[in-house]
């Protein structure tokens, strides 16, 4: 089912269907409802972008000290070379404290100057204070916003290579401040430095907030980050895209991946968050039925909600009711289902599984870790038995699966905790240096405790 | 059908304005539009629900790109009579947005300085309990773990504490300002248990205790 739910040229397509609308009777039938969703063309890059307010927020905690620090300056400098005259900088760094060193100086040749000469100095110092950091990053650039230009994008840029060791540290609370920032038009991307940064919290903040995570792991790719970064949030013509699905009752949704979901009694809310210019994204959420009476109906309806970059507008489009059936066990077996449609939820899975297992085994909840791998890895099993292109995939999680109950090293971790979040959000990895295959990884690390 | 009584039903409300009844309570649950006075399935809506509501549709429909915080700000401003008359139509939308006055008060553009700066005052109060360093907070791990997994052992419960971080939170609006966050997978019957709950905490939290 497609509706585009407006005649303006700028609206976003979108894509309702279920792999397989009948359900048991019986009840315990899951079925994958794939929502996609294709962004509208960025504007042409000969006409005048829109202004930017943008708030850089360097980590300068001790561990920062060499070349992370002089690479992240370099980088500052490169951006301001890139950045248009009409827009806004404001440069913020932290360790124990937090210094604003420029607050949204305007980009013409003096105001350059200032900045290039306050970013120089700039000197590592000690601890983590993360969230004061980008709270201050944040500050700068919604005081802009008070005062500014209303068609101004509103965007801060945190870098960081530690985990958050001062003030508030909780994902889940991070998360909440970036959802509430977001919803003011105040969005973050992040950046994680070098190889021991914690993606779980960079993470929460970045998807809660709208804008992107990125991995800088060696200090070279700062800058070509930092570029591609900001060629994003220029190209993104989709912001704060959120579905709602009304759900009858008794049908229990879980997504796949790391978008965030919230439920209430009577469906669930999904943050897809922002999509660049003709970028498409793909959200698998499992449905889980109860039983129910030999062809009875449950429409599951979903409206869709957005805001266009380039004037704040919200949006609101009522997408479609896709209605999965009762019927018999025999009648679900039997029932065919779409190919391309199945292999979409299947590589979604495969995300979904290394993903979760990973964040678990870094969690220290390695036995739930091995528990949560090996069930879904049977039940992938199951679905992709028709799937001969997927079964690279099935071996794969079935060599992942045993080793996730060893301590993974922090650097592959964190590799395949973000390789597995740029595949399920559809999002292109920026780092020129070519990295092993997520399935190469998992073939070493496996090798490695079999041994041990 | 609305003319003649003053008081509605979640679904006549619905009825009366084309907006779903999910929706009807989200805006309840967000402070937009007043609640019913009592629980349950025949509960009742004041009148100035279904005003509220219709004032609502003609402002998201007025497509100023107006966020729900800044309507809310909107609808706070208006008194009765005229949120009558803009429901009846007898006073026009573009009149309400065009007031200057009104116009001043619209926060969409300092709302996220204002957040930041509410952020910053309760902020010495959290610092104080989550300012460690690395190493400190490290080396206690394995204490609290123990000390996690011992109370789980005397509560009863099979996992300890940090097994519960992969579990999702259920968070249930009751006030613009008030949230009740739960953490757990629920079923169905859980879910509407804790709506209850959610229900009667909001009637007391905006109607006061019965007498």
């Amino acid at each position: 089912m497609i509706a585009s739910p407006s005649p303006q040229a700028a609206s976003p397509e979108f894509r309702v269907e279920l792999d397989r609308s009948l359900v048991n009777v019986e009840g315990r039938s899951v079925r994958h409802l794939v929502l996609t969703v294709r962004a509208p063309e960025p504007p042409p890059t000969d006409r005048p972008r829109d202004p930017l307010n943008l708030g850089l927020v360097i980590d300068a905690s001790g561990s920062m000290a060499g070349r992370p620090l002089d690479a992240a300056k370099a980088a500052t400098l490169a951006l301001l070379d890139r950045l248009a005259d009409d827009n806004h900088l404001s440069i913020v760094s932290f360790a124990s404290d937090v210094i604003t060193h420029a607050q949204a100086v305007q980009l013409d040749a003096a105001g350059r100057s200032r900045v290039a000469a306050a970013v120089r100095p700039l000197v590592p110092r000690d601890n983590t204070a993360l969230f004061d950091g980008w709270v201050g990053g944040c500050q700068a650039v919604a005081t802009r916003q008070a005062a500014g230009d209303v068609t101004e994008r509103n965007h801060v840029l945190l870098l960081s290579d530690g985990h958050a060791n001062q003030g508030e540290c909780r994902p889940e609370r991070l998360a909440h401040h970036a959802a509430e920032l977001r919803k003011r038009g105040v969005l973050t991307s992040t950046v994680g430095i070098g190889r021991s940064y914690s993606p779980i919290q960079l993470q929460a903040i970045a998807e809660a907030g709208g804008g992107r995570m990125h991995d800088a792991e060696e200090p070279h790719e700062i800058a070509e980050i930092m570029l591609a970064e900001l060629n994003d949030t220029l190209a993104t013509t989709v912001e704060s895209l959120e579905f709602t699905l009304r759900l009858p009752r008794g049908v229990e949704p879980e997504i796949y991946g790391t978008t965030p979901l919230t439920r209430d009694a009577e469906g669930c809310d999904i943050l897809a968050g922002s999509l660049l210019g003709n970028a498409t994204r793909r959200i698998v959420v499992k449905l889980t039925f109860p039983g129910g009476q030999m062809g009875e109906t449950l429409p599951i309806g979903v409206t869709a909600r957005w805001k266009t970059p380039c004037d704040g507008r919200e949006q609101t489009a009522e997408l479609a009711t896709v209605t999965p059936r009762f019927d018999t066990a025999a009648a679900c077996l039997a029932q065919p289902r779409c190919r391309e449609l199945a292999k979409i939820v299947a590589e979604q899975w495969q995300a979904h599984i290394y993903h979760r297992a990973m964040q678990l085994n870094q969690d220290g909840q390695r036995e739930a870790a091995l528990a949560f791998a090996t069930r879904e890895g049977r039940y992938y099993d199951r679905y992709c038995f028709d799937l001969p292109e997927m079964q690279a995939a099935v071996s794969s999680i079935h060599a992942f699966s045993p080793t996730v109950i060893h301590a993974y090293d922090p650097v592959t971790a964190k590799e395949v905790f973000l390789r597995s979040h740029k595949t399920s959000r559809g999002e292109a990895d920026r780092r020129s240096s070519k990295r092993a295959e997520i399935e190469e990884l998992i073939r070493q690390a496996a090798g490695r405790y079999r041994q041990s | 059908m609305e003319a003649e009584t003053d008081i509605f039903t979640l679904q006549e409300l619905a009825d009366a304005t084309g907006v779903e009844p999910r929706t009807i309570r989200s805006y309840v649950e967000k402070g937009l539009v007043p609640g019913p006075d009592s629980l349950g399935r025949g509960a009742k809506y004041p009148r100035e629900s279904l005003d509220r509501l219709k004032v609502l549709q003609l402002l998201r429909d007025a497509n100023r790109g107006l966020t729900l915080d800044q309507i809310r700000l909107l609808l706070k401003r208006l008194g009765p009579s005229e949120l009558r008359g803009l429901a009846d139509g007898r006073i026009r939308i573009a009149a309400v947005l065009d007031t200057d006055a009104l116009a001043g008060e619209l926060p969409s553009r300092s709302a996220a300085a204002e957040y930041l700066r509410t952020l910053r005052t309760q902020a010495p109060a959290h610092q104080a309990v989550h300012m460690h360093t690395s190493g400190s907070w490290e080396d206690s791990l394995p204490v609290l773990e123990e000390a996690a997994r011992a109370l789980a052992r005397l509560a009863g419960l099979s996992s300890a504490s940090r097994g519960v971080r992969g579990e999702p939170w259920y968070r249930l609006p009751l006030t613009p300002d008030i949230e009740l966050s739960v953490r757990g997978n629920f079923a169905p019957e859980e879910l509407a248990q804790l709506h209850r709950i959610g229900d009667a905490l909001r009637l007391l939290l905006t109607k006061g205790p019965r007498a």
